[in-house]
């Protein structure tokens, strides 16, 4: 289509493109980047008064002293963990709900319950957390209430070293699972529908046609959907645990975004949060690059 | 950044206000570098910031019993006040003693009383630093604490304790308060200002305050900041007229401190005006109030003048229910001859039971660093223990873990800060 | 797909129906607790009796709040928020989508924009830098902090510019032969068939914006600029850092709250709050199904 313009004519048509460009790289530069010149300040012995580059440089001295922090390897482990089964838990009950949701006959029901089950996912964490802060009490709450009814003993949710990790993560997969089962119900119906049909014929009942086809079918969404949570291994779900989190549950609920966060905003140390930050993101960075290219070697997939 | 105030202190400031200078130079200390000064300081009266027990007088008379003087007597209050229906309603809803999620806090609910029974002079999760023996150690660190948490921990297993306090921080102990399920709990001196005065006005209970019960074979101590540190207001360099900032102090010292004015003391001191403006003086309260107890005891109030008149006018007027005003209770837990400020001017003062923090204004660059989660390491390893998630002996590893994380380093960098005399 | 109705198979349909229904009230329950809270008396809450009906029927609690003015305010600042911000995102999505949905001979820079945006995704200051720049810029205490700092979510713009890109080129040609400039285009070509697509990431940014909590907490220094979801955070999670730092006027109002009982007063607020939420979504479901599975699946 182009081959024939002058240079003149293709610099003209393409200047608007630039100019549309301009708003937003406009506020990606000062926001976006400008805070990434911000990090400098993880490698300074950091004053605040003396603005980003009027403070001593120590090269790597704030993250020698940011791991040897007490407790930081506890914080890692639990993120790490919470991190693990948060995406364990967020491929397989959306497959689950989606087969399942996939069998029901009426379009009616179907997009109903779609409806009601994508709430949770739409709100905040703010407004979850007084709501589970609520129904977990062990004193008051309906859940230990019901718990009670049949005849077991009130369990301590949110205070409970055992039981807060496992409580985030239900939840978690609460909050998600719904939404989360958009990509799955695509992929089902995506799948071949004459396969089904030949194993119709050659006998085999829902169950086994769920085996063999269903599942190989949506294997490699499920596949890709892990992959591209990789990236967020180091996140653990600050918003969530923050606002359902306390001292008593520390040892295994502390994550690194609410250690770093505690550190930065409670106690300013400004430099040891920043460098956390900074450790974070590269981490994320290998993550995510590596999860990309796996991405797309296995199943073919890029996002630009 | 910060003006220079000497000259204009020197040059404008009344005598009655250099006067401060002289009484209380520890405060002055905090604000002055090189000579010069550089702040007003708000002169708190830190020997007030001390626990207190607090209780019902409607829970103590209807369970016919008189106030704790030792643990061992607080402990079966509570279990009065947990299992005897104390409010009479037929339910069982109702706890021994109150506590707070930060419990090594200095506020509503902390545990910080029942640890100064035993010794330990302690005040915030990061204060205090003092002497014993000779040597600058931390209060959070002694040996003696076991036996307080030791005492918390029975209670917390047999039920006294609220279950749910590792979640509650003081804000929703209030509302425990508010609603009637809490009705001992340590806490600072400002009780009947906040929170007991949301059941005063509801319902007419009256809280008070006792001298923190005591453990036999032990030495009570508790812990205030030192003077040098406090809160202060500065004025900025691009000020172009400091000397107004000094007329206003004046202004403010003749009309609340040196006059007999009552008006003048509700309006700009009780009804706290003067938070308004941030140039003011605090009164410190041993100006007063040996002048005050003195006329408790003779029976009149006509001697006084300034803030000890109108504390006195309060305080009989609450007692004989003529004064109505929302302050008169406020002041009254405070001022009254066994208020929060007698108990801590004639009873902690007096047994010599006062420790002030060593740390003031130069502070180890480990301390900066870590005290943050040194002190998250405080919280959890009582409430570890209290809760009953590690046995009592962690207490020896907590310790060490303590000293470990910069905590051995801060002690060794505060003696060379903090030479002994 | 035609299955044998055998008894297994309709035994496993009913169980299945069942199973589903009481995944979604599971789904629902909660709210459905909230709600009966909000409408109880205090006794019956703090005894702890209420589950899905509300016990001693009472409407204190909204009352309380229509009357305490700082949710109002707070009300105010996240609609103020939430309409600016999604405002800009669209158009920042679709001036930024646009271009960079071209092919490499349309625009030959495309490939250098579009890392210069997606590097921001994989690299981030964090908080503290952030906090920096926003102060530098003059918006502690602004609204334009909640709105500038994430002016363009990449993210959606990568599904926006994706939709675009698999439009058949058949459409811009035709406009380009009818003597088009790009805004005509733009506006009149590529934009309507767009619509799945803009309406999914409008249900984001809006979901994004309605419930974005910490950064009013951190940039807005009064709580008179908080909005809602920051308001109650501090309130119903954290109230002791909100107390603290109010006047005394908020004294009366703690005083009040102490008698509404809080459990009420806060599940009326958190239901409040979660309003415009219910009305929106569901409208929007049937693009965001598509719309988003659309863009962003896709090899």
């Amino acid at each position: 289509m182009n081959k024939n313009l002058r240079r003149k004519d293709r610099l003209l048509r393409e200047l608007p493109l630039h100019f549309m460009l301009l708003p937003a790289i406009i506020l990606v530069a000062v926001y976006s980047y400008g805070s990434m010149i911000g990090t400098v300040i993880a490698f300074q012995k950091f004053i605040p008064a003396n603005g980003l580059f009027g403070s001593d440089w120590i090269g790597f001295s704030n993250f020698r002293n940011l791991f040897t922090m007490p407790n930081i390897w506890q914080v890692l482990r639990n993120t790490v963990a919470i991190s693990l089964f948060k995406m364990a838990g967020g491929v397989i009950v959306p497959v689950v709900f989606a087969l399942l949701l996939n069998e029901v006959a009426s379009r009616f029901a179907k997009r109903s319950l779609q409806t009601i089950v994508y709430l949770p996912n739409f709100l905040s964490w703010v407004i979850l957390a007084g709501i589970f802060t609520d129904i977990l009490s062990p004193g008051t709450g309906i859940i230990n209430m019901l718990l009670g009814k049949i005849g077991i003993q009130p369990i301590f949710f949110l205070g409970s070293q055992t039981w807060f990790p496992i409580t985030m993560v239900l939840t978690d997969i609460w909050k998600t699972f719904g939404f989360n089962s958009v990509i799955y119900l695509a992929a089902l119906t995506s799948i071949d529908p004459s396969l089904y049909e030949s194993a119709e014929i050659d006998g085999a009942g829902r169950w086994k046609q769920t085996l063999h086809i269903t599942l190989p079918g949506i294997l490699s969404t499920m596949v890709l959907m892990t992959v591209l949570a990789m990236g967020n291994i180091l996140n653990g779900g600050f918003d969530q645990i923050y606002n359902l989190y306390s001292p008593s549950v520390y040892a295994t609920g502390d994550i690194l975004d609410t250690f770093v966060f505690r550190l930065g905003i409670q106690n300013a140390q400004y430099a040891l949060s920043t460098a956390a930050g900074l450790f974070k993101s590269a981490v994320s960075l290998i993550f995510i690059a590596a999860s990309y290219w796996l991405a797309d070697k296995f199943a073919g997939y890029r996002i630009f | 950044m910060i003006a220079n105030l000497t000259d204009v202190f020197e040059a404008y400031a009344l005598d009655g206000v250099k006067e401060y200078r002289e009484k209380f130079p520890e405060s002055f200390e905090g604000v002055t570098f090189d000579g010069k000064m550089y702040a007003f300081p708000y002169m708190n009266d830190n020997f007030h910031q001390t626990p207190f027990l607090w209780i019902r007088d409607d829970w103590l008379e209807n369970t016919g019993s008189k106030a704790p003087e030792t643990v061992e007597e607080m402990v079966e209050l509570a279990r009065m006040f947990k299992n005897s229906d104390p409010d009479g309603n037929g339910r069982s809803d109702t706890w021994g003693l109150g506590v707070n999620k930060n419990i090594a806090a200095s506020d509503l609910g902390s545990i910080t009383g029942l640890l100064s029974a035993y010794g330990i002079p302690g005040r915030q999760n990061n204060a205090i630093f003092y002497r014993r023996n000779g040597k600058i150690t931390f209060a959070y660190i002694q040996e003696e604490a076991k036996a307080a948490l030791a005492v918390a921990r029975d209670m917390y297993a047999e039920g006294l304790i609220d279950p749910e306090f590792t979640v509650k921080d003081a804000s929703i102990l209030e509302q425990d308060i508010a609603s009637g399920s809490l009705g001992m709990l340590y806490h600072m001196n400002w009780g009947t200002w906040y929170p007991f005065n949301l059941i005063y006005e509801s319902d007419d209970v009256i809280t008070r305050p006792y001298p923190i019960p005591k453990a036999e074979g032990y030495e009570y101590k508790v812990g205030i900041e030192d003077s040098r540190t406090g809160d202060v207001f500065m004025v900025s360099s691009s000020c172009k007229n400091p000397e107004a900032v000094i007329k206003i102090l004046n202004l403010y010292y003749n009309t609340v401190e040196a006059s007999s004015d009552a008006d003048s003391f509700i309006t700009y001191w009780s009804d706290e005006q003067y938070r308004l403006c941030p140039i003011y003086v605090g009164i410190p309260t041993e100006l007063y109030a040996p002048d005050l107890f003195e006329a408790f005891e003779k029976g009149s109030g006509d001697e006084l003048s300034g803030t000890a008149k109108s504390y006195y006018g309060y305080v009989k007027g609450f007692e004989d229910g003529s004064a109505t005003d929302a302050n008169a209770y406020g002041t009254w837990g405070q001022m009254f001859d066994r208020g929060s400020m007698a108990i801590a001017l004639k009873d902690y003062r007096n047994d010599n039971a006062i420790v002030s923090n060593i740390l003031s204004n130069d502070i180890p660059e480990i301390w900066l660093q870590n005290n943050g989660t040194l002190g998250t390491m405080v919280d959890t390893a009582y409430t570890d223990i209290i809760v009953g998630n590690k046995p009592l002996d962690s207490f020896d590893q907590f310790v060490k873990d303590w000293l470990a994380a910069g905590g051995q380093q801060t002690l060794d960098e505060m003696e060379r800060l903090y030479p002994a005399e | 797909m035609k299955i044998k109705q055998s008894l297994p198979r309709n035994i496993f349909l009913v169980f299945n129906y069942l199973f589903l229904v009481v995944i979604a009230l599971i789904c629902l329950l909660p709210f459905v607790n909230l709600l009966a809270i909000s409408f109880s008396a205090k006794l019956p809450v703090a005894a702890g009796e209420v589950s899905f009906w509300p016990i001693g029927f009472t409407t204190d609690a909204y009352a309380f709040i229509m009357h305490s003015g700082a949710f109002t305010t707070a009300l105010i600042v996240s609609i103020k928020r939430t309409v600016l911000g999604v405002c800009i995102n669209l158009v920042l999505i679709i001036l930024t989508a646009y271009p960079l949905s071209k092919s490499k001979k349309d625009f030959r820079l495309r490939s250098v924009y579009s890392w210069y945006f997606v590097a921001t995704i994989l690299l981030s200051g964090g908080m503290i830098p952030m906090y920096m720049v926003v102060r530098y810029t003059g918006l502690i205490d602004s609204i334009w902090s909640l709105v500038l700092p994430g002016a363009l979510p990449v993210f959606s713009m990568l599904v926006v510019m994706n939709y675009m890109r698999s439009l058949p080129q058949e459409l811009e040609e035709a406009a380009y032969i009818d003597g088009a400039n790009h805004t005509q285009t733009l506006l009149k070509v590529i934009l309507p068939v767009c619509a799945p697509t803009i309406a999914t990431v409008t249900l984001f940014a809006f979901v994004g914006h309605w419930n974005s909590w910490f950064d009013g907490m951190i940039y807005m220094n009064k709580v008179e600029n908080y909005p809602m979801q920051s308001y109650l955070q501090t309130v119903v999670i954290n109230p002791e850092a909100f107390f603290r730092n109010t006047s005394n006027a908020s004294a009366d109002i703690m005083r009040f709250a102490a008698m509404v009982n809080a459990r009420t007063s806060n599940a009326a607020q958190l239901f409040l709050a979660t309003i415009p939420i219910l009305l929106v979504y569901p409208f929007l479901q049937k693009y965001f199904t598509t719309g988003l599975v659309m863009g962003s699946v896709k090899g």
